[in-house]
């Protein structure tokens, strides 16, 4: 079964995507808390990662900077989701290391079909 | 301003250099008549020649004087005088504001010199202010720009919440649902659309409205892609109210130029417009084609609806801000008047025009002029002649 681990500061967006994506048989961790997630995710990686930008503390650029700085964060595929539009954004998480971008608000069903796709890309049955 | 009485000016060192000259040359002459005396008066020449003698003495030596004196004298400290002040020009042009020249020449150059440093020290000022100024306004922008990221992150995350879980519910993924509450969902999902839409506008308008050039990038995109793209989302809500919508496009069709989410924003507030006024049943088409505007090449994006349509005297005021064609309508069909105005600003921010044709109670149609790329003449893309074609992808 693939590993989901979802990072955002607002509860309510943690619990949506958790129920969401359980609802599709992934496997999933959730963190509220940036530096908690980013040791998790160094610790035991997960297939994917859904990250949001604007946290307190260590925010998604941030966090997602010292993924692919250390090698064992490499191989995560990161899937941003956030509140934050423009290109600018968007291009920086690119840069840094991101695989893709989703807007707020999205739909359950985007997001789904979203995280299916880079699944794929990166090799392995959809889902489990 | 120093005292000039001290030593003059220029003027009176001239006259004074002059006096001394003349007094000297009588001096001489008279000494050199006095010495030829006797050798004067012994010829036939007598006291006239001696009076010649001491004249042209005395001219001899005075003008022999006043040329050494002016040349080296008076002409070589003022050409230095006024080198010095050049100097001092020089270096505050290069931007040294700080520089001053100190003259000592108690003439006019030093009123010059004083003068010029009076004069650059209000300079200094005015740039100081200038730029105290200038960093009040960045500051003041970046305000601006936070506060706007903060807000648009503030709208969105909530709604992000109420339109996933709605989304969930309403699809049946948290348990079967009662016909009732089935209906109910329904409602809060259309709602949250609705918020949706105008919290988009006001986050774009915000954003459209700072002049910092953060701006974003534009970049040459298809159209017909959009415009399919934006009837595709909307087609739950047309099929709702019956309507029906239909996309009519070219299979070739120019690039565009510009921001593709600005223009996305655009097109979908005037297809939402159009879905508003336009009753159960009715049609509504958007068409894509290739058009010239003027002498400029470009595409152009009708929406026809079938609509109750727009009095005569208000197509012109429809893209006005918080414009509505009458009070009724705010309570009928909602809305901030936010929309139109929106596109309005859009378009002209993109080179392009919108306008809008109507007959009261027979429907409208809205009009959205966009410049081809090519044709946009981009200067940083010189070959763009020969792109030309290879520009032109098939829809």
């Amino acid at each position: 079964m693939k590993r989901i681990y979802i990072v955002d500061d607002e509860p309510d967006m943690v619990e949506l995507l958790a129920t969401v994506l359980k609802g599709e048989g992934f496997e999933v961790e959730t963190y509220t808390d940036g530096r908690a997630a980013l040791a998790r995710v160094l610790d035991e990686p997960p297939e994917l990662l859904l990250l949001d930008l604007m946290m307190p503390d260590l925010d998604g650029f941030e966090l997602l900077k010292l993924l692919r700085l250390d090698a064992r964060g490499r191989e995560v595929v990161v899937l941003v989701v956030s509140a934050r539009t423009g290109h600018r954004a968007q291009l920086e998480t690119l840069q840094l290391g991101a695989n893709a971008y989703i807007y707020k608000p999205f739909s359950p069903r985007e997001l789904v079909a979203q995280v299916r796709q880079l699944l794929a890309e990166r090799g392995g049955s959809q889902g489990d | 301003m120093r005292d000039r009485a001290r030593r003059g000016g220029l003027q009176a060192r001239l006259v004074r250099a002059i006096a001394a000259a003349v007094a000297i040359g009588l001096v001489v002459g008279a000494a050199a008549a006095l010495v030829l005396r006797p050798i004067l008066s012994e010829g036939s020449f007598g006291f006239g020649a001696l009076i010649l003698v001491v004249v042209v003495g005395a001219a001899a030596v005075s003008c022999a004087l006043i040329s050494r004196k002016v040349a080296s004298g008076l002409a070589g400290g003022l050409a230095r005088n006024l080198d010095l002040i050049q100097i001092g020009v020089r270096r505050v042009r290069a931007g040294h504001l700080d520089e001053r020249v100190r003259l000592d020449s108690g003439d006019e150059t030093e009123d010059l010199a004083e003068a010029f440093n009076l004069m650059t020290e209000d300079l200094q000022e005015s740039i100081e202010r200038l730029r105290e100024a200038n960093r009040e306004l960045h500051d003041l922008e970046q305000v601006k720009v936070d506060l706007v990221t903060n807000v648009s992150h503030e709208l969105r995350t909530p709604l992000t919440a109420l339109k996933g879980f709605l989304e969930l519910l309403d699809e049946g993924e948290l348990g079967p649902l009662g016909l009732e509450a089935q209906r109910a969902i329904s409602v809060c999902r259309r709602n949250v659309d609705r918020l949706n839409l105008r919290v988009e506008d006001l986050v774009a308008l915000s954003q459209m409205e700072q002049s910092w050039p953060d701006q974003p990038e534009t970049e040459p995109f298809d159209l017909v892609q959009l415009v399919s793209m934006v009837a595709e989302i909307y087609e739950m809500r047309t099929r709702a109210k019956e309507i029906r919508l239909s996309v009519e496009a070219p299979n070739e069709i120019p690039l565009v130029a510009g921001n593709e989410e600005q223009i996305e924003r655009a097109v979908i507030n005037l297809l939402d417009n159009a879905v508003k006024f336009t009753p159960n049943g009715g049609e509504i088409v958007l068409a894509v084609e290739e058009c010239d505007h003027g002498d400029r090449e470009g595409v152009l994006i009708r929406v026809v609806d079938s609509g109750i349509g727009i009095p005569g005297n208000e197509l012109v005021r429809v893209f006005d801000r918080f414009h509505q064609v009458d009070p009724s309508v705010r309570r009928r069909f909602g809305g901030m008047g936010l929309g139109l105005s929106l596109v309005n600003h859009i378009v002209e921010s993109h080179h392009g025009v919108v306008w809008a044709e109507s007959g009261d109670g027979a429907g409208s149609t809205f009009f959205l002029w966009l410049p081809s790329w090519s044709a946009d003449g981009d200067a940083a893309n010189g070959e763009k002649d020969v792109e030309d074609e290879s520009r032109r992808r098939p829809a």
